[in-house]
C-alpha cells in the first residue's frame, strides 16, 4: 500500500516541469496584462494553499493508515479529543484558509474593470469567426484583434446568433458573447506580441476552429495597421465560416469542416 | 420457524418467468436491474470517452468527424450522469440497500418502484436509440440554447434529449419520493434518526434534494422542447425571451446534480470506512451535519456555473461564497474518515483500498472546487480542459471509485458470492493510476489555455505530450473495468460461498442470507443503536411481528422515533407498473414525432392503467389469525407523506413557472410584450370564485365520511368534480377568444404555458377525484379507512391555490407592477 | 420525559424540526433575497443596498442563532446518558446537537454571503 503517495510523488517530479513550462509559455500563468496577473497571482495562493493541505492532510490519512497500533489511540480513550480533532481540522483551519482565499477573490473582482475610458473595440461572435470593430475609424477586422500597448482597450461583446465566449488566456478570462446582450471587458496589454484566443462556450460544429489572434504592438505601429485598413470590409464573411481551425497546415485541412457541412447544420 | 419461512416465501416470492419479469415489486429485483442496466450504460458511454480519447490522442486526428465528436460528447455527459451514476446510486444501491438497512421487507411503494425502473429503462432506450439512427443529441449534456434551439439545431436530435430528460424525470422523481417516505415511514422499531445508518442519511438529504432540484430540470428542458416543437419564443431573445433563462434554470438542476450523485457515495465511504477499520465511525451526527448542510449550500451554488454571462460582481461573489462555504462540511467529512481510520484496526481489502484511493482524490477533486469558486479564476478556466479535469476528479474519483467500494462491499450479499482480492487490487490499482493519468493532464491543459469540447487541437500548441498521456490513462482505466467485469463472472462461477456477514459489519442487512430471502427478515429487528450487529446485545424481536398472514406485511413506525409500530400491508405482483411506462413510452415517442394519434394512444393506455392502480387490492382477504389488517390514516400512513412529497415538487415547479414569468418581465421593456392588452378579468375572477368554492365541498366530503356519513362524502366530490370541469369550460373558452397564440412572443408563451400547466392540474385533481367517486360508491370508504379521500381532497386544495398565484401573477400583475 | 405530558412533548418535537431547518432554510433565503436585491442594484442604489442587506442579515443572524439555541437546550441527554456520541446517542440530544452545528456553519456562511457587498461596487 506504501506505492499510494509513492506514486503521487512521482506524479509531482514529472508534472512540476510541466507547470514551469506552461508558464513560461503561454496560457493563464504566462500574463501579459494586469488583469491576468491578479489572477495568476490569486491561481498561485490557492495553489500553495492547496499544496499545504495536500500534504498536510495526505500525511494525517497516511499517518493514520499505517500507524503501528501497539496501543490504544488517544480517539479511542477519549472521544472529545476525537471531535476537537475534527472540529478544528475539518473546519476551523479550512474556514481561516477560505477567509484568505475569499478575500482575495473580492480583492480581484474589485480591480477587475469594464471601464469606458480606453480605446473601444466590438467584437462580434458568428458561427464560426471573430467579427472586430473599431467603432473611431469604422474599420472592419475578421479573426485578428490589433491593440496598442500600454493602452486600456475595452471591449464591447456581442453575438448574432448562438452563445461565444471571448478567451485570450495570456490577457484576461473569458467573457460570453451572449445574445441579446452586451458584455463588457477591459485589458491593457503591457507588452508587445502576438497572443492565441479562442472561443471558449461551445458553438456548434466549428467550435474548434473558432480561434483569433491579438497582436498588441506600440501605438505608431497600431495607428499604421489601423489607417492601412479598408474601411469596408473586403472579404467576403462566408470565407471565414470555417474559422481558422486548419492553420497552415494541409492535413488539417483536409480534415476541417467542409463549408457545405458548416452549413447544412443551420 | 421453517414454517413461518416458508410461508412467508409463498408470500412474497413473485413465481413464474413472465410474471418475476414484469410483475415484479421487490427492492431486491429492482435494484438488481438498476445495477445492471446503469452498467450497460456505462460501458456505452465509457466506450464513448474512449473515442474521444483516441481522437485528442494526437493532434489533427481524423478519427471522428467533429459533429460525431458533438454527439459522442454529448452523450458521454448525458449518459453517466443521468443513466450511470444516478440511476445506479439512487435506484441501484439505494433499492437494494434501504429496505435492508432500516430493517423493512420493501419500499413504502413497491409498484411505483417498478415503475421508476421501468421509465428508467424505456427512457434510456429512447435517449439512446438517438444514437443507433444517427441521430445523437449533440448540444452538449448542458444543452444550451440557442445552439439547441430549433434555428440552429434543426435536427430530431435535440428532441431526443428534451423529451428524454423529462420522461427520465419522472422516474427519478418517483424514487425520490419512494426513498424519503420509506426511510421516514419504515424504518425497523428502535431506529430513531440518531441511529440511521449514515448511507440512509445521505439517501434521505439525496432524495430531498431530487424532489427540489429535478422541477427545474423538467420546466427547462420542457420549454425549450415547446420552443422547438411549437415556435414559442421562451428562450429567443428576439421575441423577448432569454437565453440565460435556461441556464439559471439548467444549473439551478445541475449544481445539486453533482451533490446528488456525491451524497450516497460519501455514504458508501462512511459505510466502508468503520467496517474495515473495524471501529464506529467517529462524529456521527457532525457526518449527518455535513450530509444535510451540502444538501443545502448544494442549493445555493448555480451561479457557479454562469461566471462569465455577464452578472453584476456582487451577484457573483454571492455564489463564491456560498460554493467556498461548502469547503467546511466536506473538511469535516475528511477529518471524521481520518479519524475513524486513526483509532481503527485496519483490514485491508478491495472495498477499503477503493475507499482510500477516493479520500485521495476528493481532496485534489475538492481543492480545485475552491479554486472555481474564486470567481476571477473561474474567468480564466472555466470551459476549459481545467474543468475536465476536476468534475472527473469529484465524479469519477468522487463517486465512482466509491461505487465500486460499494460493488465489492455488498456485492457478496446480493449474489452470495465473494469477488477475487486479487483481481479486486489489480482492478483498483489500474482504474486509479489510469485515472490519474487521464484526468491530472487536463488541469495542465486548461491552465495552458486548452478549451473543452474541441474534437482536435494544433501541434503548436505544445499540448501534444500531455494529451497523449491522457489517452494511454483512459486506456488503462478501462482495463481495469474489464477486470472487474471478469472478476464479476469468475465470482459467479467459482467464488467463494460469502455466507451471512462476510465483513462482520454492523448493519442490519448484513442480519439477512446472502442473497437475502424475498421477505428479508424472517422477523423485523428490533434496534438499540447504530451498528445492531456489533451490540453486544443482538438486536431484539419486537413486539408483535407482523408477516404471520398471507398478505405481505412489515412494520410502519414513526418518523422521528421510528416507535409505535404499525403493521402495514404492502400490494404484490402486477403487471400495471410495466403498463404504466409503456403507456408513458409511447406518449413521449407520440411527442417526438409529432404523432397526435400515438400520444392520444399513449395517454389512454396511461389513464386506463392508472384507473386500475388506483383500485385497491381484494379487501377480503383477512390475516390467518382472523384479524383484518388495520388501515393507517393521516400521519400514520406512508401514502399521506408521498403525497406530502409530491405536492413539494409540485410546488417547486410552479414556483419557478412564476419565477420564469418575472425574470423575462423583467428584462422586457413594455409588458405584455408586443403591443398586446392585460388579460381581461371578468372570466379569470369567475374562475376564481368557482375554484376556491369548489374546495367547500370538499372540506365538507372529508369530515362527512370522518363520521361514516357516505352521502356527503358523494355529494362533495361530486359538486367539486361539476365546479372543476365549469372552470375548464370556461378556461377553454378564454383561450378561444384570444386575439393570440402561444407563439407569438416569450409573453404569449408564458401566458398559455403557465394557464394550460395549471388546467392539466385541474384535470388531475377531477381524475383523483372521479377515481375516489367510484371507490365510494363502491363502498370503500368508512370512518376508520379514509385515506384516498383525504389525499384526493388535499391535492385538489392544493390545485386550487396554485391557482390563486396563477390568477394574482397572470391576470391581476400586468394591472398593477 | 415520562413526566412530560403528551402536548408538550409534542411541541417539543416541533421546536427541535424548527432548530434543525431554520439555519440552513434562513441561509437560503438570506442568499436568495440578496440575490434578486442585486439585479435591482442600480435602480435601489449603493448606500441603500448596503443598509438593506446590513438590515437583512441581522434578521437571518438572529434566526440561525434562534435554531442554534433550542438546540442547545437539548444538548444533554435526559438523565446524562450517551454524552458522547459513540455508538449512540438520545434522539432529542442528537438533533439538538445538529442544530447546534448547523447555527455555527451558516452563522459563518450567511456572513460569507453579505461580505461582498460591503468591497465591490454593487451597480457597475
Amino acid at each position: 500500500m506504501t506505492a499510494t503517495p509513492r506514486r503521487i510523488a512521482t506524479f509531482a517530479m514529472v508534472l512540476i516541469p510541466g507547470f514551469a513550462t506552461s508558464a513560461c509559455g503561454r496560457g493563464i500563468l504566462a500574463t501579459r496584462t494586469p488583469e491576468a496577473k491578479h489572477i495568476a497571482l490569486l491561481w498561485w495562493l490557492m495553489f500553495s494553499l492547496g499544496s499545504a493541505a495536500f500534504i498536510v492532510i495526505g500525511g494525517l490519512l497516511f499517518y493514520a493508515l499505517f500507524r503501528r497500533r501497539t496501543n490504544p489511540s488517544a480517539f479511542e480513550q477519549r472521544p472529545a479529543s476525537q471531535t476537537l480533532f475534527i472540529t478544528i481540522g475539518g473546519a476551523l483551519i479550512p474556514l481561516l484558509i477560505l477567509i484568505v482565499v475569499f478575500g482575495f477573490t473580492v480583492g480581484v473582482m474589485a480591480a477587475a474593470r469594464t471601464g469606458s475610458g480606453g480605446m473601444p473595440v466590438q467584437v462580434i461572435g458568428h458561427d464560426f469567426w471573430w467579427e472586430v470593430r473599431y467603432p473611431g475609424s469604422g474599420v472592419t477586422a475578421h479573426n485578428e484583434i490589433h491593440v496598442p500597448v500600454g493602452r486600456e482597450v475595452d471591449f464591447e461583446l456581442r453575438s448574432e446568433d448562438v452563445i461565444h465566449s471571448f478567451w485570450v488566456s495570456q490577457l484576461n478570462g473569458k467573457t460570453d458573447l451572449v445574445p441579446g446582450l452586451v458584455n463588457r471587458m477591459s485589458i491593457t496589454v503591457t507588452s508587445a506580441g502576438t497572443f492565441r484566443g479562442t472561443c471558449a462556450e461551445f458553438c456548434g460544429i466549428g467550435h474548434a476552429c473558432m480561434t483569433f489572434v491579438v497582436v498588441a504592438e506600440p501605438q505608431d505601429q497600431f495607428d499604421a495597421w489601423l489607417a492601412a485598413q479598408p474601411s469596408q470590409p473586403s472579404d467576403d464573411p462566408q470565407e471565414f465560416k470555417n474559422g481558422d481551425c486548419a492553420g497552415p497546415s494541409d492535413a488539417a485541412a483536409e480534415r476541417a469542416p467542409e463549408p457545405s457541412e458548416v452549413a447544412s447544420v443551420r | 420457524m421453517t414454517t413461518t419461512a416458508a410461508r412467508l416465501t409463498r408470500t412474497w416470492e413473485a413465481p413464474g418467468f413472465v410474471r418475476g419479469i414484469f410483475a415484479n415489486v421487490d427492492h431486491k429485483q429492482i435494484g438488481l436491474r438498476y445495477i445492471a442496466t446503469a452498467f450497460v450504460f456505462m460501458g456505452e458511454a465509457g466506450i464513448g470517452g474512449l473515442v474521444m480519447r483516441t481522437q485528442l490522442a494526437v493532434p489533427n486526428n481524423t478519427i471522428v468527424s467533429p459533429d460525431h465528436y458533438n454527439q459522442v460528447f454529448t452523450l458521454h455527459g448525458t449518459v453517466m450522469i443521468f443513466l450511470f451514476a444516478t440511476p445506479l446510486l439512487i435506484g441501484g444501491l439505494g433499492n437494494y440497500l434501504i429496505p435492508l438497512m432500516i430493517g423493512s421487507r420493501d419500499m413504502a411503494f413497491p409498484r411505483l418502484n417498478a415503475l421508476s425502473y421501468w421509465i428508467y429503462l424505456f427512457a434510456g432506450m429512447f435517449i439512446y436509440s438517438s444514437f443507433f439512427v444517427g441521430k445523437a443529441p449533440n448540444g452538449g449534456w448542458f444543452a444550451y440554447v440557442p445552439l439547441t434551439s430549433v434555428a440552429y439545431s434543426p435536427g430530431i436530435n435535440l428532441d431526443f434529449w428534451a423529451l428524454g430528460i423529462v420522461f427520465l424525470g419522472i422516474s427519478t422523481t418517483a424514487s425520490a419520493v419512494n426513498f424519503i417516505v420509506t426511510i421516514f415511514k419504515l424504518r425497523a422499531p428502535g431506529m430513531n434518526v440518531a441511529r440511521m445508518p449514515l448511507f440512509v442519511w445521505a439517501m434521505l438529504v439525496t432524495s430531498f434534494a431530487i424532489v427540489f432540484a429535478l422541477p427545474p430540470l423538467t420546466l427547462g428542458a420542457s420549454l425549450l422542447e415547446i420552443d422547438r416543437q411549437y415556435g414559442t419564443h421562451f428562450y429567443d431573445p428576439g421575441a423577448g425571451g432569454s437565453v440565460l433563462l435556461w441556464q439559471h434554470l439548467f444549473w439551478v438542476f445541475g449544481h445539486p446534480e453533482v451533490y446528488i450523485m456525491f451524497l450516497p457515495a460519501v455514504g458508501i465511504v462512511s459505510t466502508v470506512i468503520p467496517t474495515f477499520a473495524r471501529t464506529r465511525i467517529a462524529a456521527y451526527t457532525l457526518l449527518v451535519l455535513s450530509s444535510v448542510s451540502i444538501g443545502f449550500i448544494s442549493f445555493g451554488v448555480w451561479v457557479h456555473h454562469m461566471f462569465s454571462v455577464g452578472l453584476p460582481p456582487v451577484s457573483l461573489a454571492f455564489f463564491a461564497a456560498a460554493g467556498m462555504a461548502i469547503t467546511i462540511p466536506s473538511g469535516i467529512q475528511i477529518f471524521a474518515w481520518i479519524a475513524t481510520i486513526w483509532k481503527g484496526d485496519i483490514l485491508w481489502r478491495t472495498p477499503f483500498l477503493f475507499a482510500v484511493g477516493f479520500l485521495f482524490t476528493i481532496m485534489l477533486g475538492g481543492f480545485t472546487g475552491v479554486m472555481v469558486s474564486a470567481v476571477p479564476f473561474d474567468w480564466q478556466v472555466t470551459d476549459s480542459q481545467f474543468i475536465v479535469a476536476h468534475l472527473h476528479y469529484v465524479l469519477v474519483g468522487g463517486v465512482v471509485l466509491p461505487i465500486f467500494a460499494a460493488l465489492y462491499y455488498w456485492l457478496p450479499k446480493m449474489t452470495g458470492r465473494m469477488l477475487d482480492e486479487r483481481l479486486g487490487q489489480w482492478h483498483f490499482w489500474l482504474f486509479f493510476i489510469g485515472f490519474n493519468l487521464t484526468f491530472f493532464p487536463m488541469h495542465l491543459m486548461g491552465l495552458y489555455g486548452m478549451p473543452r469540447r474541441v474534437y482536435t487541437y494544433e501541434p503548436d500548441f505544445g499540448l501534444t505530450g500531455l494529451n497523449l498521456v491522457s489517452t494511454v490513462g483512459a486506456f488503462m482505466q478501462a482495463a481495469g473495468i474489464a477486470v472487474f467485469v471478469l472478476n464479476f463472472v469468475l465470482s459467479m462461477i467459482r467464488g467463494d460461498e460469502a455466507g451471512d456477514d462476510p465483513w462482520r459489519a454492523g448493519t442490519l442487512e448484513w442480519a439477512t442470507t446472502s442473497p437475502p430471502e424475498a421477505f428479508n427478515f424472517r422477523e423485523i429487528p428490533t434496534v438499540h443503536s447504530r451498528d445492531p450487529l456489533w451490540d453486544a446485545a443482538a438486536p431484539t424481536r419486537s413486539v408483535a411481528q407482523p408477516g404471520d398472514s398471507v398478505l405481505r406485511e412489515t412494520f410502519a413506525t414513526s418518523v422521528l422515533d421510528a416507535d409505535q409500530p404499525h403493521v402495514l400491508v404492502m400490494p404484490g405482483e402486477t403487471y400495471l407498473p410495466f403498463l404504466l411506462a409503456l403507456g408513458i413510452g409511447i406518449l413521449f415517442v407520440g411527442i417526438l414525432f409529432n404523432r397526435m394519434e400515438v400520444v392520444v394512444a399513449g395517454a389512454v393506455i396511461g389513464l386506463a392503467v392508472t384507473a386500475l392502480w388506483m383500485w385497491p387490492a381484494d379487501r377480503s382477504v383477512q390475516t390467518s389469525t382472523g384479524r383484518k389488517p388495520k388501515s393507517l390514516q393521516g400521519t400514520e400512513a406512508p401514502a399521506t407523506w408521498g403525497l406530502l412529497m409530491f405536492i413539494a415538487t409540485e410546488s417547486i415547479f410552479f414556483a419557478l413557472l412564476f419565477s420564469c414569468y418575472f425574470y423575462i418581465r423583467s428584462g422586457a421593456g413594455a409588458w405584455p410584450q408586443g403591443g398586446i392588452e392585460s388579460p381581461k378579468l371578468l372570466t379569470p375572477s369567475i374562475n376564481t370564485v368557482i375554484l376556491l368554492a369548489s374546495s367547500v365541498p370538499i372540506f365538507w366530503a372529508d369530515a362527512s365520511i370522518k363520521r361514516g356519513n357516505q352521502a356527503g362524502l358523494r355529494i362533495g366530490f361530486a359538486l367539486s368534480f361539476l365546479l372543476g370541469a365549469v372552470f375548464l369550460v370556461l378556461q377553454l373558452r378564454e383561450y378561444g377568444s384570444l386575439p393570440f397564440h402561444a407563439n407569438v412572443n416569450a409573453y404569449t408563451g408564458l401566458f398559455f404555458v403557465i394557464t394550460a400547466f395549471h388546467g392539466v392540474h385541474v384535470f388531475v385533481g377531477m381524475l383523483m377525484n372521479a377515481s375516489t367517486q367510484v371507490r365510494a360508491w363502491a363502498g370503500h370508504f368508512s370512518s376508520e379507512d379514509h385515506l384516498a379521500v383525504q389525499n384526493a381532497g388535499w391535492y385538489w386544495h392544493f390545485v386550487d391555490v396554485v391557482w390563486l398565484f396563477v390568477f394574482s401573477i397572470v391576470y391581476i400583475s400586468p394591472h398593477v407592477i | 420525559m415520562q413526566h412530560a405530558t403528551p402536548v408538550s412533548a409534542h411541541s417539543r418535537g416541533l421546536l427541535l424540526w424548527y432548530a434543525v431547518l431554520v439555519g440552513p432554510v434562513a441561509w437560503s433565503g438570506h442568499l436568495l433575497f440578496s440575490y434578486l436585491l442585486v439585479s435591482t442594484a442600480c435602480d435601489t442604489g449603493q448606500v441603500r443596498m448596503r443598509i438593506i442587506i446590513a438590515a437583512l442579515t441581522i434578521v437571518v443572524e438572529a434566526l440561525v442563532l434562534s435554531g442554534a439555541a433550542i438546540g442547545s437546550r437539548s444538548w444533554r441527554p435526559p438523565g446524562n446518558r450517551l454524552a458522547d456520541d459513540d455508538g449512540d446517542l438520545n434522539r432529542a440530544s442528537f438533533m439538538g446537537r445538529l442544530a447546534v452545528f448547523e447555527g455555527v456553519l451558516f452563522f459563518v456562511a450567511a456572513l460569507f454571503t453579505a461580505a461582498p457587498v460591503y468591497f465591490l461596487r454593487v451597480c457597475a
